[in-house]
């Protein structure tokens, strides 16, 4: 068996416009279709269940006790939530399937005008590709799958108007999306009203699955586990005492390090600092001088970093140029070619949660890994490999279950994926909750496994 | 008891027929509504899923997942998108109760019929937030609506909007879910940000949060609201009423009360709309129509769900009575609702009028007279009349083709 190094991304040059789109438009791409993978994913069953406490009651989100909200103060809460697994109590299972020529599958992603856009476009690229290895493999019942994409702008909760088009324009089966916290829950609210199933690929959000909605479905680990794991990490095995947070200035490095913040708290060791950074950080504050001086102040011995690839590279090169050596870890956005080429030689020795292992995923993310780079110039990241398990999923659900909405849910709800990036399958919650690993940057790469985090989630 | 009596009410419960076999179920309110009859797309609705519904004097207008529709003297007569509506997703409807303008919160921006003529407003065209409107209410001379980017208030008599956001009240997302109006006061349901009440008179917000702040539990019962997305809110006689897919919570002013399942015998936490009439509170869920007495001692609770459980509405219906979170008496429905998967309700004299996702299901304390069932409108023949159906529909007269036009789900 012939594996990738087991790394996320070697040193490459940025290509933004690589995927080759022109602008204004979405839609697969014109090549044609590749020759089916060696190995086709596959159900099986080693994914591992809900985790349970000592009583048997199923345990949230793999929290441990300590990290349990009140704990220290309160045996039990009045109600703990999310310890039933989630079902949907209405109609639709019996109607008929819908007369179609091609199976659609949504995908709302940031492609343009966005700082996700380098997550949307690697998205957009996995996505791609798992369909064209599913219509290589005759599709549904002869029938091909096409993506409906449609770019996720974030104005104006624009993503709930997209829901609406996907199911009610378009006909999608499943819908897979999107990157922003905010506006995935825009958009899964309407799907619920809809009741039509949407796999998440990119939003790491921790409250996602926290909306009890049966129609939801995370395949990549979120930033909660990222938290804790980075927690533990920190406190228990390099025993820190005054970490420092910096994160962007919206949802995603709010909610990003809300756990990892409560999770100091509750180890005691409270964060003694958490700064944020503009959005438009690139034309309102360059050099990061705010942060810079106030982690002077501070003086930390570690830093965790909550932000995009690019303003996260930037941000260590000048922490660095200032002086400041405290170790950074960050989140598994920066595993990524923009981080290197914003940090340059100081992205050494940086330390990110990679929430996938490519060596779980043997031989198909070997294959999955030699044919995204051959088609695309540049190895996958950890969202393009996702996107490409999700719209699996999706693929094998409604191969399963046919084009019925309920249907598709009540699928993917019990299906188990040997996928190119581990096994997935879904908690109470319908998130897929794999444990991630801790990876460094060597040499212009992401070592996956160094250091090795002795407790994981 | 008389040997006869005694058989006589065994054969009526046997026969699941309500009467004087009631004796099981303790009085009081709620009172228990025994009869029961539905209307899907046989009779005239342009889709089964009902999402919402507004009484309107003798007319009731329904939101359905594929138009709208009124029903009046027993015929629909309905709308779609080529007559004007904005979206054929209907998601909310309204009723000004001065001028009988009719407003419809769609999938595509808010629509008002007004003397027979339509006027959409869409984010476009207009200061509406979003264009998907998850709630509609009417307050004096403005209308409200609650979207995914701010709670909207369309100032009809000079045609001008306010959006209400983050930027300019107390709520850290602007994401609106639902919104009501009573008594001077417009409340609105947030999604993440609890529920707000906003003072028509002082023009003033007021926010209620979880004390406790986190999603996955509920610290202490009764101590605010028990989950920050809420989605419905009510407000009658004093008592404030606001749902979630958590449980339900009620607040008097002074104090908070939670109510769910396991505790109060609320058909599911999963609560999809809340509406009170007095202090009486109608519990929409996906697992059935539940009643509470807010001015109760004993939380009595009736709640109407499928006997064998739900999706199993086919095998027979009933009500069952909760006093203190027991379950005290059942009565078994000679028909039921026409699904456990409730979206809303609203009242017309004593009767309930009940959208669920398998069509429009009426409640009433009396026998209900035979219907005949006619369509309105030669614009929109639809499919063939069918004869009213009087129980809840088996799967397989569920299973009818998917008509043109509607996606298929």
């Amino acid at each position: 068996m012939t594996h990738p190094p087991r790394h996320l991304l070697p040193l490459g040059v940025l290509a933004a416009t690589l995927l080759g789109l022109p602008a204004g438009a979405y839609g697969p791409y014109p090549e044609p279709p590749p020759p089916p993978p060696a190995t086709a994913p596959a159900t099986t069953p080693t994914a591992p269940a809900t985790p349970t406490a000592a009583d048997g009651t199923p345990i949230y989100a793999n929290t441990p006790q300590e990290l349990a909200p009140f704990s220290r103060f309160v045996k039990e809460p009045y109600r703990r939530f999310f310890v039933e697994k989630l079902d949907y109590y209405g109609p639709g299972r019996d109607l008929p399937e819908p007369e179609v020529d091609t199976v659609v599958i949504g995908l709302l992603t940031p492609l343009e005008r966005s700082q996700e856009a380098y997550i949307g476009q690697a998205i957009l690229a996995g996505a791609t590709l798992a369909i064209d290895d599913a219509n290589a493999r005759g599709g549904y019942r002869g029938k091909p799958f096409a993506l409906d994409v449609r770019n996720d702008t974030g104005m104006w909760g624009a993503s709930a108007n997209e829901i609406i088009r996907f199911a009610h324009d378009s006909g999608a089966r499943v819908i897979l999306g999107t990157v922003d916290g905010a506006n995935t829950h825009i958009a899964i609210r309407v799907a619920l009203k809809v009741e039509i199933p949407m796999i998440t690929v990119g939003d790491l959000d921790p409250t996602l699955p926290e909306t009890k909605i049966p129609w939801i479905f995370r395949v990549v680990p979120d930033d909660r586990q990222q938290a804790y794991t980075l927690a533990y990490y920190l406190y228990r095995q390099l025993d820190r005492q005054r970490v420092a947070v910096i994160r962007a200035n919206n949802r995603y490095g709010r909610f990003g390090v809300r756990e990892f913040l409560d999770s100091s708290v509750r180890l005691g060791r409270p964060a003694p600092l958490e700064v944020n950074y503009e959005i438009d950080w690139a034309r309102t504050n360059p050099d990061f001088t705010l942060q810079i001086e106030r982690m002077r102040l501070i003086d930390p011995d570690a830093i965790v970093l909550w932000a995009d690839a690019a303003p996260a590279g930037t941000l260590v090169r000048k922490l660095r140029e200032a002086g400041i050596a405290a170790p950074v870890f960050a989140c598994d956005r920066v595993i990524h070619p923009e981080f290197f080429a914003a940090a340059g030689v100081h992205a050494e020795g940086v330390v990110a949660v990679a929430p996938y292992d490519p060596e779980a995923g043997g031989e198909r993310f070997a294959d999955f890994h030699r044919r995204y780079s051959a088609r695309f110039g540049q190895p996958p990241c950890g969202y393009a490999a996702h996107a490409y398990d999700g719209t699996m999923l999706a693929v094998q659900a409604i191969q399963q279950a046919g084009l019925n909405w309920a249907k598709i849910r009540d699928a993917l709800a019990g299906l188990q994926l040997a996928g190119v990036t581990g096994p997935i399958s879904f908690q109470h919650d319908l998130a897929n909750r794999r444990r991630v690993l801790l990876s460094t940057a060597r040499g212009g790469e992401f070592v996956i496994g160094e250091p090795r985090a002795e407790t994981r989630f | 008891m008389p040997r006869t009596l005694a058989r006589s009410l065994l054969v009526l419960s046997l026969l699941g027929l309500p009467g004087e076999g009631r004796a099981a179920a303790p009085a009081g309110q709620p009172v228990i509504h025994p009869y029961w009859e539905s209307y899907t797309r046989a009779d005239g609705l342009p889709d089964d899923k009902v999402m919402a519904v507004a009484v309107d004097g003798p007319r009731v207008w329904i939101g359905t997942d594929h138009g709208a529709a009124v029903l009046e003297d027993g015929a629909f007569r309905v709308f779609h998108r080529q007559d004007g509506l904005a979206h054929d997703a209907v998601l909310s409807v309204a009723v000004d109760p001065v001028s009988g303008d009719v407003w419809f919160g769609t999938g595509g921006g808010l629509s008002r019929y007004s003397a027979g003529r339509w006027t959409t407003f869409t984010q476009l065209t207009s200061g509406l937030p979003n264009d998907v409107i998850f709630g509609v209410a009417v307050e004096n001379q403005n209308v409200w609506v609650a979207t995914t980017a701010g709670t909207g208030r369309y100032r009809v008599r000079d045609h001008g909007w306010d959006v209400y956001t983050p930027a300019n009240s107390p709520q850290h997302e602007p994401w609106g879910y639902f919104v009501d109006y009573a008594d001077g006061l417009v409340w609105a349901a947030l999604w993440g940000g609890g529920v707000l009440e906003f003072d028509v008179a002082k023009q003033t917000w007021k926010s209620y949060l979880d004390p406790d702040g986190e999603m996955e539990i509920d610290l202490f019962r009764d101590d605010g609201i028990v989950h920050v997305i809420t989605t419905g809110v009510s407000y009658r006689e004093g008592l404030l009423w606001a749902s979630t897919y958590f449980g339900l919570s009620r607040y008097d002013g002074h104090q908070w009360r939670s109510f769910a399942e396991t505790d109060t015998g609320i058909a599911s936490d999963f609560i999809n709309f809340v509406k009170a009439r007095g202090k009486v509170v109608y519990i929409c869920a996906d697992k059935g129509l539940s009643a509470l007495d807010g001015a109760s001692p004993v939380d009595r609770t009736v709640t109407y769900t499928p006997i064998h459980g739900p999706l199993e509405g086919h095998r027979g219906w009933e009500a069952r009575i909760y006093e203190r979170g027991q379950l005290v008496g059942r009565q078994p429905l000679a028909a039921g609702l026409a699904h456990n998967f409730v979206w809303a309700v609203d009242f017309q004299g004593d009767d309930l009028w009940v959208a669920t996702s398998r069509g429009l299901s009426r409640g009433s304390l009396r026998p209900l007279p035979p219907r005949p069932a006619r369509i309105a409108g030669p614009e929109r023949p639809g499919p063939p009349p069918a004869p009213a159906t009087r129980h809840a529909p088996s799967p397989g007269e569920a299973a009818r083709p998917t008509p043109p036009g509607q996606g298929g789900r």
